[in-house]
């Protein structure tokens, strides 16, 4: 049975975002246990400088060219800002709970991303992906106070 | 409470309600906002240049994290008074298995929509959740599984 039987469009990207969601699964309780030696911002600083140090090799190997990116500045800003995000979550764990820090973190970035979606990229917001984002909503409020 | 501020004046201040938003709350929403911006600038700049190659996008994307993440490794160590005792081994596998999955989503960002993309990260709490479960023999609670349903 395919997405499309369903009434789900799915393709390559929906596929490797789905793909990433295990390895988020692992790394996070993994993360957990390292908590016993390190601090979070420690764990989560060297979790960037092996992508940095990783995926220059990977580029190597696949033999792609880093330059002849022409939206580089856009690129480079997007991951300062994902670094941002990090440290302002850390810096919320350490004020409070988790629970709280990941409700909000959550729950602004799907709001702000389909609204900034739809705004800059045309991205339609079905009644389907409506409904979604409030069934997701809930279920992080339920997941994280469960939790 | 009462609306008269003279009757309000004889209440301990300690019984009434607090006005001021919780740190983590702030905090909290200000990491929601610069993720969604990085998500946005990267859809924004896969879409606008055609000879982007995605490869290559997700690498700057992440390795530009990566030196913000080495400035403050480097910032940490230097102000920690003792010794650190870094596993390094169990850092280098975190590291990759999370370069792993942030790369899968950058890389995706290039062909499904921001929404979609933000939606099923979030889904990386129930994974989180069930892979707790699992490793550390907790219970699955009752709320967990009606999230569950819901996702």
């Amino acid at each position: 049975m395919t997405g499309k039987n369903l009434g789900l469009n799915f393709n390559s990207g929906d596929i490797l975002t789905f793909a990433a969601v295990p390895f988020f699964g692992i790394g996070n309780n993994y993360a957990k246990v390292l908590r016993k030696d390190n601090s979070s911002m420690e764990i989560a600083s060297f979790r960037f400088l092996i992508g940095l140090i990783l995926l220059p090799l990977g580029l190597i190997i696949n033999g792609a060219n880093l330059y002849s990116n022409s939206g580089q500045h856009w690129a480079i800003a997007a991951g300062v800002c994902f670094w941002l995000g990090i440290v302002f979550f850390y810096s919320a764990v350490q004020h409070g709970t988790p629970t709280v820090a990941l409700i909000f973190q959550m729950s602004s970035s799907i709001l702000i991303v389909a609204i900034g979606g739809y705004l800059f990229f045309d991205e339609l917001i079905t009644l389907y992906d409506a409904v979604g984002i409030i069934a997701i909503l809930f279920a992080l409020v339920f997941f994280t106070r469960a939790s | 409470m009462s609306n008269n501020p003279e009757a309000n004046a004889t209440i301990p201040k300690r019984l009434l309600p607090s006005t001021k938003v919780p740190m983590e709350v702030v905090l909290g929403s200000l990491s929601g906002i610069m993720i969604s911006i990085n998500v946005l600038l990267n859809k924004h700049s896969f879409q606008n240049y055609e000879n982007t190659e995605a490869f290559s996008q997700m690498v700057i994307v992440l390795s530009s994290a990566g030196v913000m993440g080495g400035i403050s490794l480097l910032v940490t160590t230097l102000k920690k008074a003792g010794p650190n005792n870094f596993s390094y081994s169990h850092l280098i596998l975190n590291g990759s298995i999370m370069t792993i999955g942030l790369g899968l989503v950058t890389l995706g960002l290039g062909y499904t929509t921001a929404s979609n993309s933000s939606v099923v990260v979030s889904m990386a709490v129930l994974m989180t959740a069930i892979v707790s479960a699992i490793w550390f023999k907790k219970s699955f609670r009752c709320a967990k599984l009606f999230g569950f349903l819901f996702l």
